[in-house]
């Protein structure tokens, strides 16, 4: 996905009590790959898996996991 | 009268070579079974691009070592375990090269063998690792699993590039 998108880190102003899944539709309308893959995303705030209601805060760190394949 | 259990021993590395196989863990007396699992390269075929020449892993390390810590203690607690212990590589891991390491020891040897297998399994589940397959004529990511979530998922088909 950062190969596609040729970015690891990109940046998105959100409003006052955006969740991660406004922060997920909000990335997913202006990067189709993120988009294609939005439905198989794990999302960590913080380096923390966190559920797509959670409430962000300024300066949060969110990291978008695609389907893992360690082992 | 029972031996007193020690607190348990976990140590969970991200290490950026192939995994070494580590000198057998020295047993607090308290466990009498012990299991090592090792996950290697397997040497492959695949059909447009031929032979596998290596798999090179990537890693969100922070989170990586947090999921895996975090395993590694509910496995702890789950199986009564003194010892367990994770490594897994990050960067090229040639055909016989390990690129995982578990090794749990336990009072018995049901704990050590249940305990592994969870670790392992959880861990590919779970664990924000990614490889990437380098065959004699192109390269592919592994297509991988969506980590558990509440929802169900159907991912797209990106693995081939």
């Amino acid at each position: 996905m950062a190969e596609t998108i040729r970015a690891d880190r990109l940046e998105i102003e959100l409003d006052e009590g955006a969740t991660v899944r406004d922060a997920l539709d909000g990335l997913a309308q202006k990067h189709e790959a993120i988009a294609t893959m939005a439905d198989c995303l794990a999302v960590a705030v913080n380096e923390r898996y966190c559920p797509a209601d959670t409430t962000l805060n300024n300066g949060d760190t969110i990291a978008l996991i695609p389907p893992v394949s360690g082992g | 009268m029972p031996a007193v259990q020690p607190a348990p021993v976990i140590d969970v590395q991200i290490v950026d070579h192939p995994v070494r196989c580590v000198e057998r863990a020295r047993l607090p007396h308290t466990a009498g079974g012990e299991c090592v699992f090792l996950g290697s390269t397997r040497a492959d075929v695949h059909p447009v691009y031929g032979a596998l020449r290596r798999l090179t892993y990537h890693a969100y390390a922070p989170l990586a070592i947090r999921t895996i810590t975090e395993l590694a203690e509910e496995a702890c607690r789950r199986f009564d375990c003194t010892i367990v212990r994770i490594h897994h590589a990050l960067g090229d891991v040639g055909p016989g090269e390990v690129s995982v390491l578990v090794e749990t020891a336990c009072r018995h040897r049901d704990q050590a063998f249940s305990a592994c297998r969870f670790l392992i399994d959880r861990l590919k589940e779970t664990a924000p690792i990614w490889k990437r397959e380098t065959w004699a004529d192109g390269t592919t990511w592994s297509r991988g699993n969506p980590v558990v979530t509440d929802e169900d998922t159907a991912c797209p088909d990106t693995s081939s590039s």
